[in-house]
């Protein structure tokens, strides 16, 4: 009998999923945004995310727990969707790259500054490769245990409240010295994203399970890790020297000192790679099942291959973080309309079914 | 089986690029820098440059010298350590630097140029120490001292172990950064001097943006700490007459700002310190009878008068040059609304802010003596 998700499982995995790299410049980018209170922002997401999440609770609910290709393609011919799979694969496969490819270049400008980043992108995909082949089930094991090792991180930041100031938090709010864009807002709101990738779970997850309860609180436990480290960097540097780092958490935790040790950055940040790994892992893995779906004669560690040589090959490109940065966000932009407008989509389908269904039931 | 093949094929890719990375460090070939200063040089033609000196430990028992001092003269502190590595057997890096030791000269000029490199730099840590030293800062670093570690060290403990009782404000490369970025608050960094055979605090800088401006004398800087922030541990000796001395220890201070007319745009901003002090007289000369209850209330109200207008010296001093040392500006800017702050140059709109000072003072013990 295959394995089922349980609750426990989702909400870690879906915190895991949701966070990664992007912590690590999160309170410069509200601090960019939103000002000295930027903070607040966080909260603006969360209740966006909790609707977006709510949309996603109406498929899972109404959906009778068919998965996303289903429901489509009772409503949509082949030739419509299968193109759009395909686009779809190659894009998560696509942002799962970015997401490490990340990771590796801070890693490279901290840790190892002339050794090709490529090397270290060999060896993420080929981790990558391993967890993939043994399917959703275990990754989310994986995610769990993943999780323990890094939770306890934000705890560590509590240690430089000698240097906390309430005083540097000043009682504005978004106020006119900044620059407002709707893209420095979109910037915030694609530290949430990944949850919506959940939505190609509902076929795995357990019925005693409750689905949406568990994306809520994954989504909520990502909320207070990020408001502690936002809250914690706000009162710890001053406005302007927030939005000059680059990586604001990475001199949080530089500035360490423990009694027996000292500049432990390069190893905690380390040892965060096994939380990007999770995140771009749960795009492979979407993609995965994408490609399956279109080709259900191929081996699934066949297509597993192909992203991963797909994903290698596409990392060849950005040399230069901001432009991983940059080629992100776009993906991450597509990919926010994805979440609001699939669920949506599967709502509608889900509704013209239930007509469907009530008419051939109703006497004629 | 297929599983197995993967998993062993892993371990040889991942000693296979092991190999393949080109940033190994072999401990006995480094170079660990543990002090580095920076003065003002001015070169043959006029023009101005950089005289950076490196101590360097050398951990080798077979050499006689406890540690290499490298000194070159270049524009910049990247390009002088490019020029430091063609003096050197060992690869310089800075991943150990504790302290940056900085000429008056090059300080009052402004150090952010130089110490936006060191922030830059992941290898080099937040809790760097700053100083600025009297002087030139490379002959400091260059001199050895016999009776104390290698320069490079001393320094570094010296001003480690002066801030703990806040005799110096605590400084490192995060501090100064945050306040030189702070709207509200001017950076500050320790003085110290080279003696004949030692190095001594020589008290306290204080910075308009990067550039020093003025210095507190080092009689002062008690003084200066309980303005400065709340604080546990520190003594200060106190001349109330002619023939007066008290020795005030195991002090605990804690300071309150309030910014009383901030919302009247027609009067000047009027700050209001109060001040708590918490401490132990452990000597007293004089003509009080301080087992009496009445001469130590009266000697309590000429220690709080004298507390009082040391303090407002002080914030007279840090007015005239017009450098908000003691963060003033934070607290104004907490009482106003963003239209008000941003429209307002605080720079020049501090020297004439209304500030008093009030002083509570108590004296828990007088020791184990009468």
């Amino acid at each position: 009998m295959q394995e089922k998700l349980n609750q426990f499982h989702i909400i870690l995995f879906t915190y895991m999923a949701q966070s990664g790299v992007v912590m690590f410049r999160l309170p410069r980018i509200v601090a960019e945004n939103f000002g000295t209170n930027g903070w607040i922002s966080i909260l603006v997401c969360f209740a966006i995310s909790s609707f977006n999440i709510l949309l996603i609770h109406f498929v899972y609910k109404h959906g009778q727990g068919q998965s996303v290709f289903q429901l489509l393609e009772q409503r949509f011919p082949r030739w419509i969707l299968y193109p759009l799979y395909v686009v779809f694969a190659l894009l998560w496969a696509y942002i799962g790259c970015l997401v490490g490819k990340e990771y590796i270049l801070i890693f490279q400008m901290i840790s190892f500054p002339t050794t090709n980043p490529m090397i270290f992108k060999f060896l993420y995909d080929y981790m990558l490769f391993l967890l993939l082949l043994k399917g959703i089930y275990n990754i989310s094991k994986a995610a769990t245990v993943f999780f323990y090792l890094t939770i306890w991180m934000p705890i560590i930041l509590f240690f430089h409240l000698p240097e906390f100031s309430w005083l540097r938090f000043t009682p504005f709010i978004a106020h006119d010295g900044l620059v407002h864009s709707f893209g420095h807002w979109i910037e915030i709101y694609l530290s949430f994203i990944g949850y919506e990738l959940f939505l190609f779970l509902i076929p795995y997850v357990s019925k005693k399970t409750n689905f949406t309860m568990a994306l809520f609180a994954g989504n909520f436990v990502l909320t207070i890790v990020y408001l502690t480290i936002c809250i914690l960097s706000f009162g710890f540097f001053s406005f302007e020297q927030l939005r000059s780092l680059e990586f604001p958490v990475l001199d949080f935790l530089s500035y360490l000192q423990l009694p027996f040790v000292e500049r432990v950055e390069n190893f905690l940040f380390a040892l965060l790679l096994i939380k990007v790994l999770i995140t771009s892992i749960l795009y492979f893995w979407v993609a995965e099942i994408t490609l399956k779906r279109m080709m259900p004669k191929i081996k699934t560690e066949w297509i597993d291959l192909f992203l991963v040589i797909f994903s290698f090959t596409m990392a060849f490109y950005p040399q230069v973080i901001q432009d991983v940065e940059k080629a992100l966000y776009f993906a991450g932009i597509v990919q926010l309309v994805l979440s609001f407008a699939l669920p949506l989509l599967l709502m509608l389908v889900i509704a013209l079914q239930r007509d469907g269904t009530r008419r051939r039931a109703a006497p004629s | 089986m297929i599983q197995h093949v993967w998993r062993i094929a892993f371990v040889i890719v991942l000693i296979g690029s092991g190999s393949l990375s080109t940033d190994y460090r072999i401990l006995e070939e480094l170079g660990f820098t543990n002090a580095t200063s920076f003065d003002l040089y001015e070169m043959e033609n006029g023009e101005q440059a950089l005289k950076v000196v490196n101590s360097i430990p050398n951990a080798d028992p077979s050499l006689s010298s406890p540690r290499e001092v490298v000194e070159v003269v270049a524009h910049s502190s990247k390009q002088a350590r490019m020029h430091m590595s063609r003096k050197t057997n060992r690869k310089l890096v800075s991943g150990q630097i504790r302290s940056v030791l900085l000429g008056q000269e090059l300080a009052e000029q402004g150090l952010w140029e130089h110490l936006d490199t060191l922030v830059r730099d992941p290898s080099i840590g937040e809790r760097v120490k700053i100083a600025v030293v009297r002087g030139d800062a490379g002959q400091l670093l260059k001199q050895e001292y016999p009776q104390f570690p290698d320069t490079g060290t001393y320094v570094h403990e010296l001003l480690e172990k002066e801030s703990a009782v806040h005799t110096i404000p605590d400084v490192n490369l995060h501090h100064f950064t945050r306040e030189y970025f702070d709207d509200g608050i001017d950076p500050v960094a320790p003085i110290i001097k080279q003696t004949a055979d030692s190095i001594e605090i020589d008290g306290i800088a204080l910075f308009r943006q990067d550039r020093m401006v003025e210095r507190i004398e080092p009689d002062q800087s008690v003084f200066f700490s309980i303005l400065y922030k709340n604080f546990k541990q520190g003594e200060v000796s106190v001349h109330l007459g002619e023939h007066e001395h008290v020795s005030f220890s195991s002090i605990v201070s804690k300071r309150k700002i309030s910014v009383r007319s901030a919302l009247d745009h027609e009067a000047p901003i009027e700050v209001q310190f109060n001040v708590k002090i918490k401490g132990t007289l452990l000597e007293y000369i004089g003509d009080k009878a301080i087992s009496t209850e009445k001469d130590r209330q009266k000697l309590i109200r000429e220690m709080e008068t004298f507390f009082e207008n040391e303090a407002t010296k002080l914030i007279e001093i840090s007015q005239q040059a017009a450098a908000d040392c003691f963060g003033i500006g934070q607290y104004v800017r907490n009482s106003m609304s963003a239209k008000e702050w941003y429209g307002m140059d605080w720079q020049s709109v501090y020297p004439n802010v209304r500030i008093s000072v009030n002083i509570d003072l108590l004296i828990k013990n007088f020791g184990k003596f009468q």
